[in-house]
């Protein structure tokens, strides 16, 4: 059953960085990350033959993982409710910086909107073109240049994460 | 990328920790629907395995539950194995008892409500075939012990017998055989206090002299996590920067401990050790 191999190689591999790209569009929350890797990785096995012969299956992977992040942010996620859940203890670091920088953003990602969310994971995380944005998420590039400004200026407003200066600050670890 | 888009790249790649865990395709293949599927091979391989499970089911459920007759496995409609033991599609008439709880729902609409097979024992594809075939949703967690051969469903959650709406969520919880190379539990020592919720803030530790020559450049304090509920404990744990196995355990008769608490943990609470590293926290498992 060389295709069932061959998809399981493909999990492995890409696991950590859709779980990384998950984590940012859920707000920070492995669960619901989890579930949405889930959920497009079994999209993609439904067209295993048909994705696995793509130069980029990868690509299709995340494509589909932020339509299913889009289609569902009304029904499993919206990004203002759930910033009361953040556990206190979170935020009492003592100064271990990564933990400070790291609660601050998921309550500022869960202030953003779901299609800024994908915006800034797909051109900041995973460093992809505004045309590329713009093809997976289904929008023009006008689109996707109005709507990643639009979240970086709310980010850069944001209490907790302006302060914090580009390359430095938070690295403890 | 201007200014500020070099400020945001840089703050999310730095800020997204390591994931708790990494996915298996054994937890997608089995999502996979069987009206969707398009393989030849998995019609007949769910069909099969999927009476096969309910023919488990069935005898399990009997022997647990002798009181309340055997329970109803299947709705009446829906996409319900097709070859199906002898089984009438009654209503359930029964109100299964699980543990203590008395489950109270009115199947009043028998083909929307389902009954959870036991699953427990069995093989992680067999199983989440079973459920998908059921009308089900299936989730899985990863259980570390090894006392079970991988890919056994040690747990599950509702438990048999449960009458459901179709398309609710049953939760497995699968055996990793001891893969992940955690640190088995030592037998708790002390006692364990159901107050300790304040997460002691992990602080970078200089590696002095005196400390093993293998470690790297900095090492951890592992936060306390005792007394958190599980969701709590695995929040705060991932976001001081380890990793985080969720193991259901009873705690010793002597100790009340609520249920969905964490009461052991290992390494234990301010034990310094490389970032990153595997904490394994015990829950108390749902009466």
């Amino acid at each position: 059953m060389g295709e069932l191999q061959d998809f399981a190689d493909f999990v492995r591999r890409r696991s950590d960085p859709m779980l990384g790209s998950a984590w940012l569009l859920t707000g920070g929350d492995w669960a619901l990350a989890e579930d949405l890797v889930q959920t497009a990785l079994s999209e993609v096995w439904r067209h295993w033959d048909r994705v696995a012969l793509m130069d980029a299956p990868e690509a299709y992977a995340h494509k589909a993982m932020v339509n299913t992040f889009l289609r569902w942010r009304g029904r499993r996620w919206s990004g203002e409710v759930a910033s009361a859940e953040l556990p206190d203890s979170a935020r009492d670091t003592g100064g271990f910086g990564r933990v400070d920088t790291r609660d601050s953003l998921r309550r500022a990602l869960r202030e953003l909107t779901a299609r800024q969310r994908a915006v800034i994971v797909l051109r900041y995380f995973e460093d992809r073109s505004e045309a590329e944005t713009a093809h997976i998420m289904g929008c023009s590039v006008g689109t996707v240049k109005s709507q990643a400004a639009k979240a970086i200026a709310r980010l850069r407003r944001m209490p907790g994460l302006a302060d914090i200066p580009a390359g430095t600050g938070g690295a403890a670890a | 990328m201007n200014s500020d888009e070099q400020w945001l790249a840089d703050l999310l790649k730095r800020a997204v920790p390591q994931p708790p865990r990494q996915l298996t395709h054994e937890e997608i293949t089995v999502r996979h629907r069987p009206e969707r599927s398009r393989k030849g091979w998995a019609m007949p391989a769910l069909a099969a395995a999927a009476v096969l499970a309910i023919g488990v089911a069935l005898g399990a459920a009997a022997t647990r539950h002798p009181g309340s007759g055997v329970p109803n496995l299947q709705g009446a409609s829906g996409p319900a194995p097709v070859s199906s033991p002898a089984t009438p599609p009654a209503t359930p008439t029964a109100t299964p008892t699980c543990g203590s709880a008395v489950i109270d729902v009115a199947p009043s609409a028998p083909g929307d409500s389902v009954t959870v097979p036991d699953l427990e024992g069995q093989q992680l594809t067999a199983a989440g075939q079973a459920l998908v075939q059921l009308g089900l949703d299936v989730r899985i967690t990863t259980n570390h012990t090894s006392a079970v051969p991988a890919g056994t469903v040690t747990q599950q959650s509702p438990a048999p017998g449960m009458i459901v709406p179709r398309g609710a969520t049953v939760m497995l919880y699968v055996s990793d055989g001891g893969r992940a190379a955690a640190p088995t539990f030592a037998p708790a020592t002390g006692a364990v206090s159901g107050s300790g919720c304040g997460t002691s803030a992990p602080s970078v530790v200089p590696t002095g002299p005196a400390s093993s020559s293998t470690a790297a450049l900095g090492q951890v304090r592992v936060p306390s996590s005792i007394g958190m509920s599980q969701v709590q404990a695995e929040q705060s744990i991932i976001a001081a920067g380890f990793r985080v196995i969720v193991h259901e355990e009873e705690a010793p008769g002597n100790q009340a401990v609520p249920p969905g608490t964490v009461w052991k943990q290992d390494p234990a609470a301010a034990t310094t050790v490389a970032p990153g590293t595997t904490i394994t926290i015990a829950v108390q498992p749902m009466p």
